[in-house]
């Protein structure tokens, strides 16, 4: 498995337990040629990051479990995934992945910089890089869901 | 008198965990949701304390900081820059430019506490 994928996991694992007092399971991890790309629908916090590592993460959620994620972690009950709430917090979570893999990769000598957060939200979304040679899809499972939480990370390591 | 900490932060949500976390101390929060308005609040309430994030629209953590520490009335409160974004270079701007402390996210309610309480006078966990 790529560092990246590992690196993946862990911030994962380590937001989700600090911030919302969840264990996740991994699940299985998918590279390269086997990272699906969609069409995927529900809702996707994504952070670019620039540098010595240059890519972007996606963290992809369906409605259902956005709404739970965005109640278990400010107590507010989202009407629909479209709620505002329901952005901010999975932005945040998705900010706060990439600046723990951000520590990791610093770690290697791979600095960087990271984007302010984006959300797509939709039922036709399409995930794909044309010129990153790092690709990675890792599956998890939360224990408040039986919708399976997906990370996509695309990258390019610079020397 | 409650101390007051004044939150600046583009997430509500990080607002709503921060003043959950801050509860059992009984610490006002007031929040900002960019640099700008962060400043207008520091300089308005005169906070006993700030939490800043770093990556920020409008105006940055970074940027912010550099301007609170060039007002003479506020630029002697403590800051403490809160945020996912943990880079050595980050760590090491923030602190020649006088912040106390670097937080990162995710961070529990306790890490928090004990972050800044010491800057606030609050009683060391036993």
């Amino acid at each position: 498995m790529h560092f990246i994928s590992t690196f993946t996991r862990i911030a994962v694992a380590e937001v989700f337990d600090t911030m919302l007092s969840l264990k996740l399971e991994a699940l299985e991890t998918l590279e390269g040629a086997d990272v699906p790309h969609g069409p995927l629908e529900g809702v996707v916090g994504s952070v670019g990051f620039a540098g010595k590592i240059n890519g972007t993460l996606y963290m992809r959620y369906s409605d259902k479990l956005a709404c739970s994620v965005t109640e278990r972690l400010i107590g507010v009950t989202p009407v629909t995934a479209a709620d505002s709430e329901v952005a901010d917090v999975i932005g945040e979570i998705a900010n706060m992945v990439s600046g723990t893999m951000k520590g990791q990769t610093s770690k290697q000598g791979y600095h960087g910089w990271l984007s302010t957060p984006m959300i797509l939200r939709g039922s036709e979304i399409f995930l794909e890089s044309k010129s990153a040679p790092i690709s990675s899809m890792s599956r998890f499972r939360l224990p408040i869901s039986n919708d399976r939480l997906e990370v996509w990370v695309f990258a390019k390591l610079e020397d | 008198m409650a101390k007051r900490v004044l939150s600046i932060d583009d997430s509500k949500m990080v607002h709503m965990v921060v003043a959950k976390a801050l509860k059992p101390a009984e610490i006002t929060l007031l929040t900002a949701v960019n640099g700008e308005e962060g400043i207008q609040k520091a300089e308005a309430e005169k906070p006993d304390l700030i939490l800043l994030d770093v990556t920020m629209p409008v105006l940055d953590g970074i940027e912010t900081l550099t301007r609170l520490k060039g007002i003479p009335s506020v630029k002697d409160i403590p800051v403490i820059m809160l945020s996912a974004d943990g880079g050595s270079e980050n760590i090491q701007r923030a602190t020649e430019l006088g912040a106390l402390k670097f937080i990162t996210k995710p961070f529990t309610a306790d890490a928090l506490l004990a972050g800044i309480g010491e800057y606030i006078g609050l009683p060391r966990p036993s």
